[in-house]
Protein backbone atom coordinates (compact mmCIF):
# COMPACT_ATOMS: atom_id res chain seq x y z
CA UNK A 1 0.00 0.00 0.00
CA UNK A 2 0.66 3.46 -0.94
CA UNK A 3 2.69 5.59 2.33
CA UNK A 4 -0.13 7.92 2.35
CA UNK A 5 -2.36 5.11 4.23
CA UNK A 6 -0.18 4.20 6.58
CA UNK A 7 0.72 7.83 7.92
CA UNK A 8 -2.87 8.32 10.25
CA UNK A 9 -1.85 11.56 11.90
CA UNK A 10 -0.78 14.04 9.25
CA UNK A 11 0.10 16.86 11.48
CA UNK A 12 3.51 18.77 10.86
CA UNK A 13 3.76 17.50 7.77
CA UNK A 14 4.69 19.86 4.94
CA UNK A 15 2.84 20.27 2.37
CA UNK A 16 4.13 20.34 -1.22
CA UNK A 17 1.86 24.10 -1.40
CA UNK A 18 4.12 25.53 1.42
CA UNK A 19 7.39 24.52 -0.35
CA UNK A 20 6.43 26.18 -3.23
CA UNK A 21 4.99 29.15 -1.18
CA UNK A 22 8.60 29.34 0.95
CA UNK A 23 10.83 28.24 -2.30
CA UNK A 24 9.28 31.77 -3.94
CA UNK A 25 9.68 33.54 -0.84
CA UNK A 26 13.19 32.44 -0.10
CA UNK A 27 14.40 33.68 -4.05
CA UNK A 28 12.63 37.06 -3.84
CA UNK A 29 14.13 37.53 -0.39
CA UNK A 30 17.41 36.63 -1.93
CA UNK A 31 16.90 38.98 -4.84
CA UNK A 32 16.12 41.46 -2.33
CA UNK A 33 19.34 41.79 -0.29
CA UNK A 34 21.57 41.16 -3.61
CA UNK A 35 19.64 44.73 -4.00
CA UNK A 36 20.48 46.37 -1.16
CA UNK A 37 23.84 48.26 -1.55
CA UNK A 38 22.34 49.60 -4.71
CA UNK A 39 19.28 50.25 -1.90
CA UNK A 40 21.67 51.78 0.49
CA UNK A 41 23.44 53.75 -2.84
CA UNK A 42 19.95 55.61 -3.43
CA UNK A 43 19.45 56.90 -0.14
CA UNK A 44 22.85 58.83 -0.64
CA UNK A 45 21.37 62.06 -1.38
CA UNK A 46 21.51 63.23 -4.73
CA UNK A 47 23.60 66.73 -3.38
CA UNK A 48 26.75 64.59 -2.62
CA UNK A 49 27.11 62.74 -6.11
CA UNK A 50 26.64 66.40 -8.16
CA UNK A 51 28.95 67.94 -5.48
CA UNK A 52 31.67 65.50 -6.30
CA UNK A 53 31.11 65.65 -10.15
CA UNK A 54 31.61 69.49 -9.43
CA UNK A 55 34.33 69.65 -7.61
CA UNK A 56 36.14 67.32 -9.72
CA UNK A 57 35.05 69.10 -12.88
CA UNK A 58 36.57 72.03 -11.45
CA UNK A 59 39.83 70.42 -10.81
CA UNK A 60 40.15 69.07 -14.19
CA UNK A 61 39.52 72.54 -15.34
CA UNK A 62 41.61 74.63 -13.30
CA UNK A 63 44.37 72.58 -12.17
CA UNK A 64 44.96 70.45 -15.29
CA UNK A 65 46.55 71.21 -18.61
CA UNK A 66 44.64 69.06 -20.42
CA UNK A 67 45.60 65.84 -22.56
CA UNK A 68 47.14 65.45 -24.85
CA UNK A 69 49.28 68.32 -23.63
CA UNK A 70 52.35 68.33 -25.91
CA UNK A 71 51.80 69.30 -28.10
CA UNK A 72 48.24 70.82 -26.14
CA UNK A 73 45.13 70.36 -27.61
CA UNK A 74 44.22 73.92 -28.21
CA UNK A 75 46.64 74.13 -30.83
CA UNK A 76 44.28 72.16 -33.01
CA UNK A 77 43.25 74.34 -35.94
CA UNK A 78 39.78 74.52 -37.82
CA UNK A 79 41.34 71.96 -39.95
CA UNK A 80 41.75 69.45 -37.28
CA UNK A 81 37.95 69.44 -36.57
CA UNK A 82 37.98 65.78 -37.62
CA UNK A 83 40.99 64.99 -34.80
CA UNK A 84 38.96 66.01 -32.06
CA UNK A 85 38.44 62.73 -30.54
CA UNK A 86 41.58 62.98 -29.93
CA UNK A 87 41.31 65.21 -27.25
CA UNK A 88 40.83 63.34 -24.07
CA UNK A 89 41.03 66.07 -21.36
CA UNK A 90 39.66 69.56 -21.38
CA UNK A 91 42.44 70.88 -18.68
CA UNK A 92 42.99 74.55 -19.22
CA UNK A 93 45.71 75.34 -16.94
CA UNK A 94 49.45 76.48 -18.18
CA UNK A 95 50.98 73.50 -17.49
CA UNK A 96 50.85 71.18 -15.02
CA UNK A 97 53.46 72.67 -12.26
CA UNK A 98 51.16 75.98 -12.23
CA UNK A 99 47.52 75.11 -11.09
CA UNK A 100 45.04 78.28 -10.96
CA UNK A 101 46.99 79.81 -13.78
CA UNK A 102 44.87 79.62 -16.95
CA UNK A 103 46.05 79.68 -20.42
CA UNK A 104 44.45 82.66 -22.52
CA UNK A 105 44.58 80.25 -25.57
CA UNK A 106 43.08 76.93 -24.17
CA UNK A 107 40.49 79.49 -22.34
CA UNK A 108 39.45 80.97 -25.72
CA UNK A 109 39.09 77.76 -27.74
CA UNK A 110 37.04 76.17 -24.60
CA UNK A 111 34.34 79.04 -24.33
CA UNK A 112 34.18 78.84 -28.18
CA UNK A 113 35.26 82.89 -28.08
CA UNK A 114 36.68 83.13 -31.61
CA UNK A 115 33.67 81.44 -33.40
CA UNK A 116 35.21 82.68 -36.75
CA UNK A 117 38.13 80.21 -36.07
CA UNK A 118 35.55 77.01 -37.23
CA UNK A 119 36.89 74.87 -34.34
CA UNK A 120 34.04 74.52 -31.39
CA UNK A 121 33.09 72.46 -28.71
CA UNK A 122 29.48 71.57 -27.97
CA UNK A 123 27.53 69.51 -25.15
CA UNK A 124 28.68 66.08 -26.20
CA UNK A 125 32.55 66.93 -25.65
CA UNK A 126 31.85 68.98 -22.02
CA UNK A 127 30.36 65.78 -21.46
CA UNK A 128 33.09 63.40 -22.51
CA UNK A 129 36.42 65.89 -21.89
CA UNK A 130 35.77 67.74 -18.52
CA UNK A 131 32.64 66.29 -16.41
CA UNK A 132 32.55 62.28 -17.21
CA UNK A 133 30.57 60.22 -15.89
CA UNK A 134 28.15 57.96 -17.18
CA UNK A 135 25.06 59.95 -16.42
CA UNK A 136 24.24 62.69 -18.63
CA UNK A 137 24.67 66.02 -16.48
CA UNK A 138 23.10 69.37 -17.27
CA UNK A 139 26.00 72.03 -16.71
CA UNK A 140 26.87 75.43 -16.19
CA UNK A 141 30.54 76.68 -16.52
CA UNK A 142 31.59 80.05 -16.61
CA UNK A 143 34.37 82.15 -16.28
CA UNK A 144 34.63 85.83 -15.46
CA UNK A 145 37.74 87.95 -15.80
CA UNK A 146 37.76 91.39 -13.59
CA UNK A 147 38.42 93.44 -16.29
CA UNK A 148 35.91 92.24 -18.51
CA UNK A 149 32.20 92.99 -18.15
CA UNK A 150 30.80 89.69 -19.65
CA UNK A 151 31.45 86.23 -18.12
CA UNK A 152 32.26 83.22 -20.83
CA UNK A 153 29.76 80.66 -21.02
CA UNK A 154 30.57 76.69 -22.00
CA UNK A 155 28.26 75.92 -25.00
CA UNK A 156 25.15 74.31 -24.19
CA UNK A 157 24.72 75.20 -20.63
CA UNK A 158 21.46 75.35 -19.41
CA UNK A 159 19.92 77.97 -16.72
CA UNK A 160 20.63 77.18 -12.90
CA UNK A 161 17.66 75.57 -10.97
CA UNK A 162 17.16 76.96 -7.72
CA UNK A 163 18.05 73.85 -5.61
CA UNK A 164 19.40 70.39 -6.05
CA UNK A 165 22.91 70.91 -7.94
CA UNK A 166 26.54 70.64 -7.70
CA UNK A 167 28.70 73.47 -7.03
CA UNK A 168 32.23 74.39 -7.01
CA UNK A 169 33.81 78.17 -7.13
CA UNK A 170 37.50 78.65 -7.90
CA UNK A 171 39.39 81.81 -7.99
CA UNK A 172 41.63 81.88 -11.10
CA UNK A 173 44.54 83.75 -12.86
CA UNK A 174 44.17 83.79 -17.05
CA UNK A 175 48.07 84.28 -18.45
CA UNK A 176 47.71 86.92 -21.14
CA UNK A 177 49.87 86.97 -23.97
CA UNK A 178 53.18 89.12 -24.12
CA UNK A 179 53.61 92.14 -26.42
CA UNK A 180 55.93 93.88 -27.87
CA UNK A 181 55.04 97.60 -28.09
CA UNK A 182 58.33 99.19 -29.83
CA UNK A 183 59.17 102.61 -29.17
CA UNK A 184 61.10 104.15 -31.61
CA UNK A 185 63.99 105.42 -29.02
CA UNK A 186 67.29 107.18 -30.82
CA UNK A 187 68.60 103.21 -30.79
CA UNK A 188 66.27 102.83 -33.98
CA UNK A 189 67.16 105.81 -36.07
CA UNK A 190 69.65 105.44 -39.02
CA UNK A 191 71.19 108.88 -40.35
CA UNK A 192 71.35 109.38 -44.65
CA UNK A 193 73.79 111.62 -46.12
CA UNK A 194 72.35 114.86 -46.55
CA UNK A 195 72.65 114.58 -50.65
CA UNK A 196 70.65 111.68 -50.77
CA UNK A 197 66.92 111.61 -50.96
CA UNK A 198 65.42 108.56 -50.76
CA UNK A 199 66.12 105.24 -49.38
CA UNK A 200 64.33 101.82 -48.83
CA UNK A 201 65.11 100.19 -45.23
CA UNK A 202 64.18 97.44 -42.81
CA UNK A 203 62.97 97.55 -38.85
CA UNK A 204 63.49 94.01 -37.65
CA UNK A 205 61.81 92.20 -34.68
CA UNK A 206 64.17 89.60 -33.35
CA UNK A 207 62.45 86.38 -31.95
CA UNK A 208 65.07 84.28 -30.34
CA UNK A 209 63.70 80.72 -29.18
CA UNK A 210 66.92 80.04 -27.20
CA UNK A 211 65.94 82.72 -24.85
CA UNK A 212 62.11 82.59 -24.93
CA UNK A 213 62.20 78.74 -23.99
CA UNK A 214 64.43 79.60 -20.89
CA UNK A 215 63.42 76.03 -18.59
CA UNK A 216 63.99 78.18 -15.89
CA UNK A 217 61.31 80.79 -16.05
CA UNK A 218 58.17 79.82 -14.44
CA UNK A 219 55.71 78.71 -17.03
CA UNK A 220 53.36 81.34 -15.45
CA UNK A 221 55.51 83.86 -16.66
CA UNK A 222 57.38 82.25 -19.89
CA UNK A 223 56.86 83.91 -23.20
CA UNK A 224 56.15 80.12 -24.75
CA UNK A 225 56.34 80.76 -29.00
CA UNK A 226 55.21 76.97 -28.82
CA UNK A 227 51.75 77.94 -27.64
CA UNK A 228 51.00 81.50 -27.29
CA UNK A 229 50.70 84.15 -29.94
CA UNK A 230 53.64 86.69 -30.38
CA UNK A 231 52.04 90.50 -30.91
CA UNK A 232 54.48 93.26 -32.45
CA UNK A 233 53.18 96.70 -32.65
CA UNK A 234 54.85 99.64 -33.93
CA UNK A 235 53.36 102.88 -33.09
CA UNK A 236 54.75 106.96 -32.87
CA UNK A 237 57.46 105.88 -35.49
CA UNK A 238 58.10 109.23 -36.54
CA UNK A 239 58.57 110.50 -32.49
CA UNK A 240 62.85 110.14 -32.76
CA UNK A 241 62.59 111.30 -36.53
CA UNK A 242 62.91 114.56 -37.58
CA UNK A 243 60.20 114.42 -39.68
CA UNK A 244 60.65 118.10 -41.12
CA UNK A 245 62.12 117.04 -43.76
CA UNK A 246 60.06 113.78 -44.78
CA UNK A 247 58.20 114.04 -47.97
CA UNK A 248 56.84 110.79 -47.79
CA UNK A 249 57.17 107.10 -45.68
CA UNK A 250 55.63 104.07 -46.89
CA UNK A 251 55.44 100.78 -45.36
CA UNK A 252 55.95 98.28 -48.34
CA UNK A 253 55.81 94.68 -47.00
CA UNK A 254 56.81 92.55 -44.04
CA UNK A 255 59.00 89.23 -44.39
CA UNK A 256 59.85 86.60 -42.06
CA UNK A 257 63.23 84.70 -41.87
CA UNK A 258 64.50 82.11 -40.03
CA UNK A 259 68.52 82.09 -38.99
CA UNK A 260 70.56 79.04 -39.98
CA UNK A 261 73.42 77.81 -37.54
CA UNK A 262 75.89 79.72 -39.74
CA UNK A 263 73.89 82.96 -39.24
CA UNK A 264 72.54 83.42 -42.31
CA UNK A 265 69.07 84.19 -43.06
CA UNK A 266 66.78 82.46 -45.50
CA UNK A 267 63.25 83.89 -46.42
CA UNK A 268 60.41 81.56 -45.71
CA UNK A 269 58.10 81.62 -48.30
CA UNK A 270 54.26 80.81 -48.87
CA UNK A 271 53.00 83.36 -46.27
CA UNK A 272 51.74 86.18 -47.95
CA UNK A 273 47.93 86.68 -47.68
CA UNK A 274 47.32 88.69 -44.34
CA UNK A 275 45.72 86.35 -42.45
CA UNK A 276 47.19 83.04 -42.35
CA UNK A 277 47.67 80.15 -39.99
CA UNK A 278 51.23 82.05 -39.34
CA UNK A 279 50.09 85.88 -38.61
CA UNK A 280 47.91 88.57 -39.10
CA UNK A 281 49.35 92.06 -40.07
CA UNK A 282 47.31 95.40 -39.58
CA UNK A 283 48.23 98.72 -40.36
CA UNK A 284 45.75 101.46 -39.08
CA UNK A 285 43.21 98.95 -38.50
CA UNK A 286 42.83 97.73 -41.57
CA UNK A 287 44.22 94.01 -42.50
CA UNK A 288 47.35 94.32 -44.95
CA UNK A 289 48.66 91.80 -47.62
CA UNK A 290 52.67 91.32 -47.20
CA UNK A 291 53.29 89.88 -50.56
CA UNK A 292 53.00 93.46 -52.40
CA UNK A 293 49.54 92.84 -53.93
CA UNK A 294 48.61 96.00 -51.92
CA UNK A 295 49.88 99.27 -52.85
CA UNK A 296 52.52 100.58 -50.51
CA UNK A 297 50.98 102.22 -47.43
CA UNK A 298 51.49 106.02 -46.17
CA UNK A 299 52.75 105.71 -42.25
CA UNK A 300 52.16 109.09 -40.84
CA UNK A 301 52.39 110.00 -37.47
CA UNK A 302 49.90 108.02 -35.82
CA UNK A 303 49.66 105.33 -37.74
CA UNK A 304 50.42 101.76 -36.02
CA UNK A 305 51.02 98.64 -37.42
CA UNK A 306 50.39 95.59 -35.39
CA UNK A 307 51.01 92.19 -36.52
CA UNK A 308 50.22 88.81 -34.71
CA UNK A 309 51.92 85.59 -35.09
CA UNK A 310 50.24 82.65 -34.13
CA UNK A 311 51.26 79.22 -32.21
CA UNK A 312 53.35 77.41 -32.54
CA UNK A 313 55.33 80.24 -34.26
CA UNK A 314 57.57 78.84 -37.53
CA UNK A 315 60.15 76.77 -36.46
CA UNK A 316 59.40 77.05 -32.81
CA UNK A 317 60.07 73.28 -32.47
CA UNK A 318 63.57 74.20 -33.38
CA UNK A 319 64.98 75.77 -29.70
CA UNK A 320 68.31 77.22 -30.43
CA UNK A 321 66.76 78.83 -34.05
CA UNK A 322 65.22 82.44 -34.27
CA UNK A 323 62.92 84.62 -36.29
CA UNK A 324 63.22 88.00 -37.37
CA UNK A 325 60.17 89.76 -38.83
CA UNK A 326 61.26 92.95 -41.11
CA UNK A 327 59.25 95.58 -41.48
CA UNK A 328 59.91 97.16 -45.07
CA UNK A 329 59.63 101.16 -45.21
CA UNK A 330 60.57 103.94 -47.99
CA UNK A 331 61.37 107.28 -47.74
CA UNK A 332 61.25 110.11 -49.95
CA UNK A 333 63.04 113.44 -48.31
CA UNK A 334 63.27 116.80 -49.13
CA UNK A 335 66.66 118.42 -50.45
CA UNK A 336 67.51 120.14 -47.28
CA UNK A 337 70.55 120.70 -45.79
CA UNK A 338 70.42 118.63 -43.11
CA UNK A 339 71.06 114.96 -42.37
CA UNK A 340 67.98 112.24 -43.02
CA UNK A 341 66.96 110.26 -40.36
CA UNK A 342 64.85 106.53 -41.09
CA UNK A 343 64.00 103.74 -38.94
CA UNK A 344 66.53 101.22 -38.74
CA UNK A 345 68.07 98.52 -36.56
CA UNK A 346 66.62 95.38 -34.38
CA UNK A 347 64.16 95.09 -31.41
CA UNK A 348 64.62 92.21 -29.56
CA UNK A 349 61.95 90.08 -28.29
CA UNK A 350 63.03 88.69 -24.73
CA UNK A 351 62.52 89.00 -20.96
CA UNK A 352 63.17 92.24 -21.30
CA UNK A 353 61.65 95.89 -20.83
CA UNK A 354 61.93 95.68 -24.76
CA UNK A 355 58.59 93.62 -24.30
CA UNK A 356 55.44 93.55 -22.48
CA UNK A 357 55.54 90.72 -20.19
CA UNK A 358 52.67 88.18 -20.14
CA UNK A 359 50.29 89.52 -17.56
CA UNK A 360 48.18 87.50 -14.92
CA UNK A 361 44.21 88.17 -14.85
CA UNK A 362 42.37 88.00 -11.89
CA UNK A 363 39.08 85.92 -12.49
CA UNK A 364 36.35 83.15 -11.30
CA UNK A 365 35.29 80.31 -12.43
CA UNK A 366 32.00 78.47 -11.36
CA UNK A 367 30.73 75.24 -11.89
CA UNK A 368 27.18 73.93 -11.54
CA UNK A 369 26.22 70.42 -12.20
CA UNK A 370 22.72 68.74 -11.83
CA UNK B 1 -7.13 12.89 0.27
CA UNK B 2 -5.71 15.35 3.34
CA UNK B 3 -7.92 14.30 6.20
CA UNK B 4 -6.34 16.88 8.96
CA UNK B 5 -5.45 20.78 7.50
CA UNK B 6 -3.86 22.02 10.40
CA UNK B 7 -0.29 23.84 10.18
CA UNK B 8 -0.32 23.48 6.44
CA UNK B 9 -0.08 27.02 3.83
CA UNK B 10 -1.46 26.88 0.55
CA UNK B 11 0.02 28.31 -2.56
CA UNK B 12 -1.34 31.18 -2.59
CA UNK B 13 -1.42 31.87 1.18
CA UNK B 14 2.59 31.60 1.02
CA UNK B 15 2.80 33.89 -2.32
CA UNK B 16 0.88 36.65 -0.39
CA UNK B 17 2.74 36.16 2.85
CA UNK B 18 6.07 36.13 0.84
CA UNK B 19 4.93 39.55 -0.49
CA UNK B 20 4.11 41.31 2.33
CA UNK B 21 7.17 40.29 3.75
CA UNK B 22 9.00 41.77 0.86
CA UNK B 23 7.12 44.66 0.64
CA UNK B 24 7.56 45.34 4.19
CA UNK B 25 11.32 45.05 3.79
CA UNK B 26 11.69 46.58 1.06
CA UNK B 27 9.74 50.04 2.74
CA UNK B 28 12.04 49.33 5.57
CA UNK B 29 15.06 49.71 3.46
CA UNK B 30 13.91 52.27 1.61
CA UNK B 31 12.26 54.79 4.48
CA UNK B 32 14.79 57.32 6.20
CA UNK B 33 17.50 59.14 4.56
CA UNK B 34 20.90 58.15 5.96
CA UNK B 35 23.09 61.13 6.61
CA UNK B 36 26.86 59.75 5.88
CA UNK B 37 29.75 61.90 6.72
CA UNK B 38 30.22 63.47 3.68
CA UNK B 39 27.35 64.91 3.56
CA UNK B 40 28.22 67.37 6.05
CA UNK B 41 31.74 68.38 4.54
CA UNK B 42 30.49 68.66 1.34
CA UNK B 43 30.09 72.92 1.97
CA UNK B 44 32.56 72.91 4.27
CA UNK B 45 35.55 71.72 1.39
CA UNK B 46 34.09 74.31 -0.91
CA UNK B 47 34.87 76.99 1.26
CA UNK B 48 38.19 75.70 2.44
CA UNK B 49 38.78 75.30 -1.51
CA UNK B 50 37.79 78.94 -2.06
CA UNK B 51 40.35 79.86 0.97
CA UNK B 52 43.26 77.60 -0.32
CA UNK B 53 42.69 79.41 -3.57
CA UNK B 54 42.32 82.73 -2.62
CA UNK B 55 45.84 82.75 -0.67
CA UNK B 56 47.48 81.26 -3.72
CA UNK B 57 46.28 84.52 -5.84
CA UNK B 58 47.16 86.51 -3.27
CA UNK B 59 50.49 85.13 -2.97
CA UNK B 60 51.44 84.59 -6.94
CA UNK B 61 53.44 87.72 -8.39
CA UNK B 62 52.51 89.81 -10.84
CA UNK B 63 55.50 89.08 -12.79
CA UNK B 64 58.37 86.41 -12.58
CA UNK B 65 59.82 87.97 -9.50
CA UNK B 66 60.49 85.54 -6.43
CA UNK B 67 57.72 84.44 -4.52
CA UNK B 68 58.40 87.12 -1.61
CA UNK B 69 57.32 89.80 -4.24
CA UNK B 70 54.07 88.77 -4.25
CA UNK B 71 51.28 90.50 -2.66
CA UNK B 72 50.60 88.64 0.26
CA UNK B 73 53.98 88.29 1.40
CA UNK B 74 54.40 92.15 1.15
CA UNK B 75 51.42 92.41 3.13
CA UNK B 76 52.73 90.45 6.08
CA UNK B 77 56.34 92.07 5.37
CA UNK B 78 54.84 95.62 6.12
CA UNK B 79 52.64 94.51 8.49
CA UNK B 80 49.08 95.58 6.38
CA UNK B 81 46.18 93.19 7.94
CA UNK B 82 44.30 96.23 6.63
CA UNK B 83 44.99 95.33 2.52
CA UNK B 84 44.92 91.82 3.64
CA UNK B 85 41.21 92.53 4.84
CA UNK B 86 40.21 94.48 1.56
CA UNK B 87 41.80 91.74 -0.68
CA UNK B 88 40.78 88.59 1.20
CA UNK B 89 37.47 89.69 0.99
CA UNK B 90 37.24 90.70 -2.84
CA UNK B 91 38.58 86.87 -3.54
CA UNK B 92 35.90 85.35 -1.65
CA UNK B 93 32.94 87.60 -2.82
CA UNK B 94 34.44 87.41 -6.43
CA UNK B 95 31.80 85.11 -8.60
CA UNK B 96 30.23 85.15 -12.33
CA UNK B 97 26.79 86.23 -12.21
CA UNK B 98 25.68 82.61 -12.97
CA UNK B 99 24.37 81.66 -9.19
CA UNK B 100 23.21 84.29 -6.52
CA UNK B 101 26.03 84.43 -3.63
CA UNK B 102 25.67 84.58 0.04
CA UNK B 103 27.98 87.08 1.25
CA UNK B 104 27.96 86.27 4.32
CA UNK B 105 31.71 84.79 5.16
CA UNK B 106 33.66 86.39 7.79
CA UNK B 107 37.38 85.39 8.83
CA UNK B 108 40.75 85.45 11.19
CA UNK B 109 43.95 85.41 9.93
CA UNK B 110 46.67 84.47 12.95
CA UNK B 111 50.63 84.56 11.40
CA UNK B 112 52.48 81.47 13.58
CA UNK B 113 56.51 82.55 13.46
CA UNK B 114 59.55 81.64 15.38
CA UNK B 115 61.70 83.98 17.19
CA UNK B 116 64.41 82.38 18.13
CA UNK B 117 63.38 78.80 19.72
CA UNK B 118 60.07 80.37 20.76
CA UNK B 119 56.78 79.97 18.38
CA UNK B 120 54.95 83.17 18.20
CA UNK B 121 51.81 83.77 16.96
CA UNK B 122 50.14 87.26 16.46
CA UNK B 123 46.31 88.28 14.97
CA UNK B 124 47.18 89.68 11.42
CA UNK B 125 44.11 90.86 10.11
CA UNK B 126 40.05 90.07 10.70
CA UNK B 127 36.78 90.67 8.71
CA UNK B 128 34.59 93.49 10.49
CA UNK B 129 32.03 91.34 11.57
CA UNK B 130 34.35 88.94 13.23
CA UNK B 131 33.15 89.54 16.70
CA UNK B 132 29.63 89.66 16.84
CA UNK B 133 29.78 86.82 14.48
CA UNK B 134 31.47 84.35 16.87
CA UNK B 135 28.75 83.73 19.03
CA UNK B 136 26.50 82.37 15.95
CA UNK B 137 29.03 81.45 13.65
CA UNK B 138 28.71 77.82 11.97
CA UNK B 139 32.25 75.83 12.73
CA UNK B 140 34.85 77.39 11.13
CA UNK B 141 37.36 76.09 8.32
CA UNK B 142 40.95 76.65 8.56
CA UNK B 143 43.06 77.33 5.24
CA UNK B 144 46.95 77.46 5.87
CA UNK B 145 49.57 78.50 3.86
CA UNK B 146 53.56 79.16 4.28
CA UNK B 147 54.81 82.68 3.21
CA UNK B 148 58.12 83.71 2.45
CA UNK B 149 59.50 87.03 3.80
CA UNK B 150 62.42 88.29 3.93
CA UNK B 151 62.67 89.86 6.99
CA UNK B 152 61.00 90.87 10.33
CA UNK B 153 57.61 92.67 10.13
CA UNK B 154 58.69 94.65 13.53
CA UNK B 155 61.44 94.14 15.63
CA UNK B 156 60.21 92.47 18.55
CA UNK B 157 59.19 88.36 18.60
CA UNK B 158 60.37 87.54 15.41
CA UNK B 159 63.69 86.37 13.84
CA UNK B 160 65.87 88.41 11.57
CA UNK B 161 66.52 87.23 8.19
CA UNK B 162 64.83 85.19 5.60
CA UNK B 163 61.96 83.28 6.99
CA UNK B 164 58.77 80.79 5.90
CA UNK B 165 56.15 82.17 8.38
CA UNK B 166 52.65 79.96 8.34
CA UNK B 167 49.35 82.41 7.49
CA UNK B 168 46.55 80.50 9.35
CA UNK B 169 42.99 81.67 8.34
CA UNK B 170 39.90 80.63 9.82
CA UNK B 171 36.70 81.01 7.79
CA UNK B 172 33.29 80.56 8.92
CA UNK B 173 29.69 81.90 8.34
CA UNK B 174 27.93 84.06 10.28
Amino acid sequence: MDAIRRIKDEDAILSIDFLAGFTIFILSLIMVISLVPGVLAGIQSDNIDYDAVAYRTSVILVEDPGAPDNPSWDLMGPYDMEHKADIQRLGLAVSKDTPNILSREKVDKFFNNNLDSGFTFDADDYRDKVIFGELTYLYNISLRLDAESESYYAEGGDVVPTFQYGYMRRLVKVKEPSVAEVKFTSDYIGDLNRTVTNISSDFSVKIPYDVLMDRSVNPAYRIDPQSEPLKINLSNMYSNLSEMDIQSMKFTGMKIYKSLDDGSMIDIPGLYPFENDTYSLTVDGQPYSADGSIPPKSVVPNSTIEMVLYPPLPFSNEITSSLNVNFSFSYEFENSNVTHQYLSGMHQYDYTANVKQPNLADGVMEVVIW
Amino acid sequence: MVMNDEGQLYTIEGITAGVIMLVTAFTIFNSGLVYTPGDAHISDMQIQQLGYDALQMMDTPADSSPLYESPLAKMIQGNHGDQFKIEFNDYLKKHTGTTEIVDSLEFNATVFNRDGDTPHSYQFSNSTMYETSQLTREPAISVTRYVWITGRPFASGYDTGNQLVLLEVLIWRR
